[in-house]
Parts: structure tokens; sequence; C-alpha cells
């Protein structure tokens, strides 16, 4: 069995996800212990970052999730070929929801990795704690400070020598008496990144701070309180493959929890929090020439400004006993955004114009989950959850409300929808080694504020204008999910398949082609048929050598409209290899995915992408015990190659060298 | 003397005009927002606005008389359809505005954003274009 590799073992290791999952509203975690130890290197995905991870967005594919990519960071993650409103995202619980018309904002941006203990990557339907969704759930869990760590300062520089790229994180923790805090600031910029064949990919370059305050009071035995709160500040992103780029965009995110163990196994916690997102964005460091040439809207700068408010409060109530655990958690949550774009002509006998993308929508989620979890045997354990959401909704912006109704005369503006969401599992034990599980789901989610209020939202990719159905039904997937696990000897084998029908898929259809601007409205397009499979091994080969595989294979497609549903990867693997001798770990990772042929030309048309596959190798060396040195070569063919979720075909980086100094003190 | 008896015939003309011409105290034209008037053959079209042309739906009134005498027209089968050149779209929803009362014409016009628009206003004649009439319109 390999010895993982610890940087520095001033603490002792992280739990693996799932008992973080299990212990998100547990006693154990009231008193989280603080790491900086970095986790056992295995080549499995446990949702811990591991040594070599550089960002939230690699941690995220080194799961299974792909993500939509629009610009050299925060890509948009998808799961099972599931995307937007029918994946959860939730920081400790907490749903931050885009302020970014376009979707260049997802909550993902506002997670810097090391604030991060573990992201719980669901793919299925085991995890409905915050929000209704079709089989997804991202949820990142922070570190918590301890109230009895010893006081530790943390200090990480990362160089990119392919987009000048340059991080810096500094983090500080200390307790005093019953009281824990931590402090972290993360820097983050680059310029334009080269992609494969060393072409440039102009307009790429982004700059971004985030800064995270935490605190830890023991207020008696096993009862904590929590506070949180992220300063997050973009001061530019390019989107090369958009029409516009971030100007600025700010998230201010704060979160207040209480946290109690109580005798004869019950454990709770409240927490409220509150959000607030301002997103700006323009074509403005576009040329001249670009913006008066392009195919959509040409001749006009078009700045945008987007806000959103989101006010919450998650209260999770959990009792053990010897053969069950149930669980309930209320989530409730409530939202306000607005959108407007300017029109800015280039010519300047033209007036200015002005449009509201989203006028004052208010969607109000209030959602009950609750999970039983009973030992039949000793052998078999049966799992059920069910989910009920109450969200009124409505458009408060009087002209938004008369625009949208000349679109949609017969779909009521103001609406009070509901959702219900169902599943049982069972997990048994087929023999020492080996478990099954078999799975079956319905599941319902509530349309989000941008398909059903959203007005003229741009889809790069299509290249045409949208406007949402205040009408929509929720989407409701009837799901089956099997499950086959082997564990020995540390290796791990993990199989699992889904298939699962969707009822009233949300996709956006043609609706006007008689004038310059495509316009496309948003519509429940009938039934959908989606299927996913994945495979992981992780499997030691030598005391000091550790082989770990992951393959993906999504499918799916629009039934009634006869098209392969859009933005569906194709068959994609990652392999790990990772030696480990004395201070020093070495990592090979090759991933690549076959060619996608498979398009959609209906719901969102697209290109076929050719097969690709990236190399990457990774050292890291325990200079000392306050000093570690990481060097990382990245795409060492310098493949020229995009996934099949760019936006636009946007290329992925080419080769780069990244060098790594981490203190700790 | 002849001064008084001009002056005296100059008031009485003065009242006996105003009595004749005064508008109604009812008149609608007072609260409205003129966008243009066309006079096409012996029909002097006027589009009036309700409030000032602002996004999203607005009551638009015409008002058609006959020349030179100005008797109201009642019967015209009007179509109307904004756009915003510069961008290349129109709106939906928009009503045409039919008759309601003394010359009087009632509709609705949807303008999805701030800008320059163009109202073009049709006579229709059953289905045949009988003259279409182009009023700018800055939304604001
Ligand atoms: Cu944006
Ligand atoms: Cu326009």
């Amino acid at each position: 069995m390999i010895a993982a590799i610890l940087i520095v073992s001033l603490l002792v290791s992280e739990p693996p996800t799932d008992t973080a999952r299990v212990d998100s509203v547990g006693a154990t975690d009231a008193h989280t212990v603080t790491v900086f130890a970095e986790p056992c290197a295995e080549a499995c995905f446990t949702g811990v970052p591991s040594t070599t991870t550089l960002t939230v967005d690699e941690l995220m594919t080194h799961g299974n999730a792909m993500l939509i990519r629009r610009a050299a960071m925060a890509g948009e993650a998808m799961v099972g070929g599931l995307r937007g409103g029918q994946v959860t995202m939730s920081i400790d619980g907490m749903k931050v929801h885009s302020a970014c018309v376009d979707k260049m904002d997802p909550a993902t941006a506002y997670v810097e990795l090391d604030n991060l203990r573990a992201l719980d990557l669901t793919t299925g339907s085991g995890d409905l704690r915050y929000g209704s969704n079709l089989g997804g759930s991202l949820a990142f869990q922070l570190r918590q400070p301890s109230h009895d760590a010893p006081l530790a300062a943390r200090v990480e520089a990362t160089v990119d020598a392919n987009a000048i790229g340059r991080t810096f994180k500094s983090s500080l923790e200390g307790s005093a008496d019953n009281v824990g805090a931590r402090v972290a600031y993360t820097y983050r910029a680059a310029e334009d990144f080269r992609a494969g064949g060393q072409r440039l990919i102009a307009g790429s370059n982004f700059e971004k701070h985030n800064a995270l305050a935490a605190a830890s009071i023991e207020l008696a035995d096993r009862q904590t309180l929590q506070v949180l709160a992220i300063y997050d500040l973009a001061t530019f992103i390019g989107y090369p493959a958009l029409l516009m780029d971030t100007r600025r965009a700010e998230a201010l995110i704060g979160g207040i929890t209480w946290k109690g163990a109580w005798s004869s196994g019950w454990t709770s916690s409240v927490k409220a929090y509150a959000n607030h997102v301002d997103h700006q964005m323009d074509d403005l460091s576009r040329s001249a020439d670009e913006v008066a040439a392009r195919p959509f809207m040409p001749g006009m700068y078009m700045p945008m400004d987007g806000t959103s408010t989101t006010l919450g409060s998650l209260a999770e109530l959990r009792w053990a006993s010897s053969t069950s655990v149930v669980t309930g958690v209320l989530d409730l949550s409530y939202l306000a955004a607005n959108a407007t774009m300017d029109m800015l002509p280039m010519d300047i006998t033209v007036s200015s114009m002005q449009m509201t993308n989203i006028g004052d929508a208010r969607v109000g989620t209030y959602g009950l989950n609750v999970i039983w979890e009973e030992l039949l045997s000793g052998v078999a354990t049966v799992r059920s959850s069910v989910r009920f959401d109450l969200s009124p909704r409505t458009l408060r912006d009087q002209a938004s409300r008369e625009i949208l109704a000349a679109y949609r005369p017969n779909a009521p503006i103001d609406r009070t929808m509901t959702a219900l969401s169902a599943s049982v599992g069972l997990r048994a034990a087929l023999s020492e080694m080996n478990t099954g599980t078999l799975t079956l789901s319905t599941l319902e989610r509530l349309p989000t504020h941008l398909e059903m209020y959203g007005f003229w939202l741009y889809d790069p990719q299509a290249n045409m204008v949208t406007v949402g159905d205040p009408g929509l039904t929720p989407e409701r997937s009837w799901g089956i999910e099997t499950g086959f696990e082997h564990r020995s000897d540390g290796a791990q084998l993990l199989v699992g398949a889904r298939t699962q029908w969707i009822s009233h898929y949300i996709a956006s259809v043609q609706i006007r082609s008689n004038e310059q601007i495509p316009l496309r409205s948003v519509a429940n397009v009938g039934w959908a048929l989606l299927a996913s499979a994945d495979l992981s091994f992780n499997l030691p080969v030598s005391d000091h050598t550790v082989l770990g595989a992951m393959v993906a294979w999504t499918y799916g497609q629009s039934i009634d409209q006869q098209d392969p549903l859009p933005l569906i990867c194709p068959l994609t693997a990652l392999v790990r290899g990772v030696w480990t001798l004395d201070n020093v770990q070495i990592e090979a990772r090759l991933r690549g995915a076959l060619a996608q042929d498979r398009m959609s030309t209906v719901l969102l048309p697209e290109n076929a992408t050719p097969a690709w596959f990236t190399a990457d190798l990774t050292a890291v060396w325990n200079a000392t015990r306050n000093i570690v040195v990481m060097a990382s070569l990245r795409n060492l063919f310098d493949a020229w190659y995009h996934e099949h979720t760019s936006i636009n075909d946007l290329a992925s980086p080419g080769r780069s060298i990244q060098l790594q100094v981490r203190t700790l003190w | 003397m002849k001064h008084l008896l001009q002056l005296l015939v100059a008031v009485l003309l003065t009242v006996g005009c105003s009595t004749t011409t005064e508008p109604t105290p009812t008149d609608p034209t007072d609260e409205l927002v003129l966008i243009g008037t066309d006079t096409v053959n012996t029909h002097e079209v006027s589009l009036y606005f309700e409030t000032a042309p602002h996004v999203g739906m607005n009551t638009v009134l015409i008002r058609v008389v006959q020349l030179p005498q100005k008797t109201t027209v009642e019967t015209v089968i009007w179509k109307i359809d904004p756009t915003m050149p510069s961008m290349g779209h129109g709106s939906p929803g928009n009503v045409h505005p039919v008759h309601h009362g003394n010359g009087w014409y009632r509709g609705t016009c949807n303008f999805t954003m701030t800008g320059d628009w163009d109202i073009a206003l049709t006579r229709m004649d059953h289905d045949t274009i009988v003259h279409t009439t182009h009023f700018p319109v800055v939304v604001k």
C-alpha cells in the first residue's frame, strides 16, 4: 500500500468525501480538524484536492464533472450530461446565483482550492440536500477553522510559463480560548494563453482577487458557531469564446452556522446566509473592426450589468441509531435578480438603446429533504430520500412583465410552482470485498429564473437570442442507477451506470426567423433520454507506485425533437500514475477523449469535435518541513485541442511549465 | 367713436370666433403626446401616444379627419408595426388600432427597448395596403 506523501504533517488527514457527506451535520464536523497536510495521493477521485491539483476547475475534472469552457478559468460544471439548473451547486450548502446572464460566473469561481475541504461530487440522485436537481450535485465543503489549532501561516506562489500566470495565496490560522479563526487571500492573474502549437488565444487574460475570513467559536460542549465571509473581485476576465468580457465582478458571500450534537444520536445545525453578486461585462476591449463586423448585433458596444441577491437559511436535523439514520434538511432561499444591457451604436446618429434582460425576478425556493437510511441486515442498507419544493416566483418590473406577456400571452407570470423528488436505493454486500447498489428515482427540477424570465439572453454557440417562458413546466426524470464496488488491499474499483428519461426537457427552440436577429424561446421540448456510465479504479502496483483511471461515457437524445442533446461529452478518460519516493512524489497524467460526432442540430447547433489527449508530468519535492516545491509540465506534447463542451470550440492551453513554492510556518 | 365701434366689432368677432372653434373641455389631445401628422389625399391622420413613449406596452390613439371640413372618419382599418431599424427587429403583442368613437382609433404598441423606433402605420382596404406612413419615435 502506498504511503501517501504528507506535505507537512501538522495535523491528521481529512475524512474521505463519503464521510464528509454523512457528517455534514454530525458531531465530528463540529470539531473539524484543520488540515495543512495534503491527503493521500490516491489516484482515485475522493473530492479532496490532491497535492498536484492547482485549481478548482482541475479538481472538478478529476471527478467525473465535465466543464463548459468559455474562458481560461471559471468553467461551468456538467455532471452526467446534466447542466445549468439541472445540477445543484452549493458552497457549504449556500446557493450563490449567477448575476451574469451569459454564464460567466458559476459559483465555483468563488471557491479557492486552499479554502476547500472537499468537493462532494454526486452523479445520480444521491444528493438533494441543497436543491432539487436532475441527478447532479457539486457541494463544496469549505475548511472550517479549528478552535484549538496552533498559529500557522501559509504562503504559496505559482507561476505558469504559458500565460505568464501568477497565483499568490496566503493564509493565516490560529486560535485562542474557544475561538478559531482563519483568513486567506488569493490573487490570480494571467496574460493571454497559448493553445497547442503555441497559437495565441487573444483576449484570454484575467485578473482576480479572493479573500476569505472564517471563525469557529466553541459555545459549549459539542456546540459550535461558525462565521464565514468571502469577498471575490474580478477586475477583468477575458472571454474569447463570447462577445463580451467581464469588466468587473464582485461577490460578497456570508453565512453564520450553529452546529450542535446532542445525546442519544441527535445532531443539528442551522445556517443563515446572504450573498450579493454584481457582474459587469462589455465588449469595450474588442477591436472596432471586430465590433463592426461581427455577425450578431454588429456596429454597437453592449455593456451589461447584472446583479443577484440571495438570502437563505438551511436547517439540518439528524438522528442516528445503530441501524437507522434519519436526516431532515430544510432549505429555504430567496433570490432577487436584475440585468440590463446598453447598446451604444458606433454610428453616432443613432440613439443609444437599453433593454432589461431580467426585470427584477424574484424566486423563493422552500424545500424539505428527508433522508432515511436503514440497515436491514448485516449486509444490506436501504436509503430513501424525498424532497419537496414550494417555489413562488414573479417578475416585478412592469415593463418586463408586459414585454414577456407579449411573447407568451397565455403564460402566467406570477406562479407558485412545486417539485417533488424521491429516490430509493439498496446497497448490498455481495461478498466481503464487493458491494452492489441499485437505485430508482423520480426527480423534478424547477426552471431557473433565466429560463422563465430572461429576455434577449444571448447564446454564443447558437448565435441567437433567447426569450424565457414563464409558463414552463418543471422537468421530471425517471431513472435507474446501478453501481458496483470492489475493495481489496488498497485496490478499489468503482463502476456506475445510470439511465434516465426526462419529460418536459427544457431547451430553446426557434420562434421567429423573419428578422435580422434570430430569436429563440425557452420551451419544454418533450422527452429526452440521458444515459451515463463511469468506471474508476485505484491499483497499488508496488510499495511506491499506484495507478488510477477514470473513464466516463455519456449519451443524450431528445426523443421528441429527434436530436442528440447538445454538449454531451464523448468517452473521456483520465489515467494517473503516482510514484512516491521518500520526500518526492511524481505524477504522470494522461487525459483524453474520443471524437464526438453526435451533434445537436436543433436544440443547440454545435460542431463535431475530434479526439484528443494530453499528457502532464508533475513532481512535488518536500524540500524541508516548511517548504514544498512543485514543478509541473502540462500538455507535454503541446496538443492543439478543444473539449466538446468548449463554447465556440475554444481551444485549451498548450504546453506549459508551472512552478509552485509553498511555505508553511 | 369710430375707434370704439371698431373695438366693439373686434371684441364681438373674437367672442364669436372663440365660441365656434373652442375645443370641448374633454378634448383628449390636451393630455396626449402627438407623434406626428400625415395628410394622405383628403385624410389628415394624427398619431398620438397616451403617455410619452416608454419601454413596454403603450396605448396609441389615431385621429382621422376628412379635409377640408374636418369631419370625422370612422371606418379605417389600421395595422401598426413598430420596428427598430438600426437592429432590424420588431416587437410582438402590438394591437392594431380600431375605432372607438368620434374619429378616434385606439391600439397598443410594444417597445422592447429604448432607442430609435419606427412606427409603420398602414391603412388597409381588406387585405390590400392603401398607404403606409412611417412615424419615427424615440423611446426613453
Ligand atoms: Cu457576463
Ligand atoms: Cu433593438
